[in-house]
């Protein structure tokens, strides 16, 4: 079990970038966490790009779901007929729930395989549907999910079941241990298209469900996918227990993040009121354009915010004699506070948002008062990663950083504050739109327009005026709402009567 | 000589007919002083001839009635002298502030309501008739200020004007504005709202002081005086809520099944994009000579779409049905096209 499971996962990793591979290859826009990475050097921002990716599923989120689906599974199969046998997990859409369904499973793997060695059961066979998409044609689905999953003969014996109900519950009960499966759909939002025909996979897996004690079902879903099949067909109706993926605090967005922010030296300055007056370079570092002047009020309302926020906690940490407390009011703790914050405690929107307010900037030395403490060595250990990146650049960026030469040590990448970016102006096409790719995480234009039922031209010529705004991301041929305007759409989306739980 | 004469027993006779009638009888005697001689020379023979007697019998009361007209006359010759160019300027001044507040008011609400969530779309478009008709009555008491002079007599002999005028000439006006004020209160119909009012469905667009905009599905803006309200009825879809509900009729043959073609009408339902699925989605189904009548109840996302909602619902279950071969009534057996609506 754990081996094909393992070997799925891979194979997902290989396939399908989940953080910044996804928008850092977008050949043709640049997307708003791309716009800090170009103003990078290049070699520092592939680094960067590499070390975000590397980044494992974090383990908050990998632990509640992974024990959730554990204890489940136990149960199921010390009680097969009264225990539940399936579990959902539900993630924000613009998290991978593939990615983490298959990554908890093989921490589950692992604890089962043990499990059965000391009960000498035979192993739980896995039956995996290992899609990294939807299919091309929606009406084939079921077919596919019969095929995959090795369910053809199955529909027929619970066809007959229903008919002989008695007899055959008796012989459910006693099923044999080493018939049952564990049946795997890392993604249900790749098993429908909200069209006529695209729900009839959902159907045929809604009448399996019940049915078949013999199977335990761990299915993952997207959270606007998985609203739209509560409010539609019910499917909650059929399946055990529901979890959520837990929301990250600052505490755990900070340990996840920290061997990123320990490897690159990542400096946070002060954002408090008092602090930026101190330094006039740090007051104006505000991204404003006067042409867009809602963005511009939306950027000074949230540094504002920020500062405020942050010259409070520094004003409690002057009164707070309690030591414990004032390691809770450095730069670096209320910065991932403020992220968690508005990024709603999402991992993928959190990270994308911290490549957003990075900066490679010159910084002056008195400014380092989080560094004092430092050793000179400490200082220069982390600084050679900077330089590495440095020398692996072209000849003509080293060329050009040798130049520097002297003023090169005071470069440094500056978490500034972390700020939302200003929803575009969006019609109520464009809501339609955005609705239909956040129901189904990610599609290509034609299974968009069968979505929308509008014609591929006229949903590609609406899709292409997202992407010039930002909120639409596009590889390849699909597509997806970039994650870091996720938590705004989400309000807009909720707020005009979509079926969207506003984080 | 003469003339003067004529117009004495003339005010002296109209004085005496209307004196408990203070209002009228001023402003009538205005007008009758001013400009119908003719009359006060019938009246003048008829004096000779019959009425000696009146005048002698009642010399004190006409003589303080005559004297009564002829300070109304001179109240509404100060009155007219009052009007000067300077005045007139500042009139036009105030006209054109009110007609570009009236104009920002409109813009700000209607630009304001459309950027709020939906919810509060409708909500924010109420403010615009209120803040409409205030801008307009305190245009109009501050141009009667200017040029009348509102003391307490003025505002009286003003009033009777214009009760007279509108009673005459501007009555369907004055009811329309009257029934607009009410309008507001009662609220028939409001921004925002899908209305059928005088044979003509569409959004309200636009709630004047003396009638309402609709725009028609055809993008017609159609103007409907509030006057209908009195005597009419109005048909609305929404009623102040962002939600109207969409009843779209499918025809089919006896020989369709109907369970099959309400599993498709709901899945319709329910893949539409235009659909609010937080309400609730209804198939109902009735017999006819010529075959079965389905109507599918549903709402839109946004009132404003039910048209469209309405055609994405039927070409997308007409395709369904080709798919599926459902028959659809033959045209000799439609003998009750009529009826159709009537059975809900």
């Amino acid at each position: 079990m754990v081996n094909r499971i393992e070997k799925l996962g891979k194979w997902l990793l290989e396939k399908r970038g989940f953080r910044v591979a996804w928008f850092a290859k977008d050949p043709q826009r640049q997307q708003p966490p791309e716009e800090a990475l170009a103003n990078m050097p290049k070699a520092l921002a592939e680094k960067l790009i590499d070390s975000i990716n590397d980044l494992p599923l974090h383990p908050r989120e990998q632990k509640v779901v992974s024990e959730a689906i554990e204890s489940a599974i136990s149960r199921w199969r010390s009680h097969p007929e009264a225990a539940e046998n399936s579990i959902v997990v539900v993630a924000d859409p613009v998290s991978s729930i593939s990615g983490i369904v298959i990554s908890s499973l093989q921490t589950v793997g692992s604890a089962i395989a043990e499990e059965e060695k000391d009960s000498d059961q035979p192993p739980l066979k896995v039956n995996l549907l290992d899609w990294v998409e939807r299919p091309a044609d929606a009406r084939t689905i079921q077919r596919q999910i019969e095929k995959k999953l090795d369910l053809s003969e199955d529909k027929k014996a619970q066809l007959d079941q229903e008919t002989q109900s008695d007899q055959e519950t008796q012989s459910a009960e006693e099923a044999q241990p080493d018939s049952r499966a564990l049946m795997v759909i890392p993604d249900l939002c790749w098993c429908f298209l909200r069209s006529a025909d695209g729900l009839d996979g959902l159907d045929y897996l809604q009448d399996l469900l019940p049915c078949d004690r013999t199977r335990f079902w761990v299915l993952g879903s997207g959270m606007v996918g998985w609203e739209y099949l509560k409010s539609t067909i019910k499917f909650h109706a059929y399946c055990g227990k529901i979890i959520t993926t837990p929301k990250l605090s600052g505490e755990d967005l900070q340990s996840w993040l920290s061997p990123v922010v320990e490897q690159f030296d990542v400096y946070f300055p002060e954002t408090g009121l008092h602090k930026r007056f101190q330094n006039r370079n740090h007051l104006f570092e505000m991204d404003v354009d006067a042409d867009k002047p809602i963005e511009a009020i939306s950027e000074v309302s949230q540094e504002i915010t920020a500062s405020v926020q942050s010259s409070v906690r520094s004003l409690k940490k002057r009164l707070e004699p309690d030591e414990s407390k004032q390691a809770d009011n450095s730069p670096q703790e209320i910065y991932f506070e403020r992220l968690a914050d508005i990024s709603d405690g999402i991992a993928e929107v959190a990270v994308q948002m911290f490549i957003k307010s990075l900066r490679y900037c010159q910084i002056k030395p008195k400014l380092e008062t989080s560094k004092d403490k430092e050793s000179e060595s400490e200082k220069s250990e982390k600084k050679v990663i900077l330089k590495q990146v440095s020398e692996s650049g072209s000849e003509s960026e080293t060329k050009e950083i040798e130049k520097k030469k002297d003023t090169e040590k005071e470069f440094r990448l500056v978490a500034t504050t972390p700020k939302l970016p200003q929803l575009p102006e969006l019609s109520q096409d464009d809501l339609y739109l955005l609705y239909s790719l956040m129901l189904h995480g990610d599609m290509t234009i034609i299974a968009l327009s069968k979505s929308l039922g509008d014609s591929p031209n006229v949903v590609n010529n609406q899709v292409q005026m997202l992407r010039n705004v930002g909120i639409v991301e596009q590889q390849a041929s699909v597509l997806k709402v970039n994650p870091v305007h996720y938590p705004r759409l989400c309000r807009e989306l909720s707020r005009n009567n979509f079926i969207i739980e506003a984080p | 000589m003469y003339e003067d004469k004529s117009h004495f027993l003339s005010h002296s006779f109209l004085g005496h007919s209307f004196s408990s009638h203070s209002f009228l009888g001023h402003s009538f005697l205005n007008h009758s002083f001013l400009n119908h001689s003719f009359l006060s020379q019938s009246f003048l023979n008829h004096s000779f001839l019959n009425l000696d007697w009146l005048a002698q019998s009642s010399g004190n009361a006409a003589e303080n009635a005559g004297k009564a007209a002829s300070d109304t006359a001179d109240q509404t010759r100060q009155l007219l002298s009052k009007i000067t160019a300077p005045k007139v300027i500042q009139a036009l001044l105030i006209v054109g502030l009110a007609y570009a507040v009236i104009k920002t008011v409109d813009w700000v609400v209607i630009s304001l309501s459309e950027r709020v969530a939906r919810h509060d779309r409708l909500r924010v478009k109420q403010f615009q008739p209120f803040v409409r008709t205030l801008v307009m009555t305190v245009t109009v008491i501050t141009l009667m200020n200017l040029f009348l002079n509102l003391s307490r007599e003025n505002v009286l002999a003003v009033t009777g004007t214009i009760a007279v005028a509108l009673g005459f000439a501007f009555k369907d006006y004055a009811s329309s504005i009257i029934a607009g004020i009410v309008g507001l209160f009662e609220a028939p119909y409001r921004v925002g709202d899908r209305v059928a009012i005088a044979g003509n469905y569409g959004e309200v667009i636009s709630y004047g002081l003396r009638a309402i905009r609709l725009k028609t599905p055809s993008d017609n803006v159609v103007t409907v005086p509030h006057s209908h309200i009195w005597s009419n009825t109005v048909s609305n879809a929404n009623m102040g809520e962002l939600e109207a509900q969409v009843v779209t009729q499918f025809y089919l043959a006896h020989e369709a099944n109907p369970e099959e073609v309400e599993n498709i009408l709901y899945r319709i339902a329910y893949t539409s994009k235009y659909t609010h699925l937080k309400l609730p989605i209804l198939v109902v189904m009735s017999e006819h000579s010529w075959g079965s009548l389905f109507k599918l109840r549903s709402y839109p996302l946004d009132a404003r779409d039910e048209f469209m909602y309405a055609t994405d619902l039927t070409i997308r279950a007409k395709k369904e049905f080709a798919k599926r071969n459902l028959p659809y009534p033959k045209r000799f057996d439609l003998v009750e096209a009529d009826d159709a609506g009537a059975d809900g």
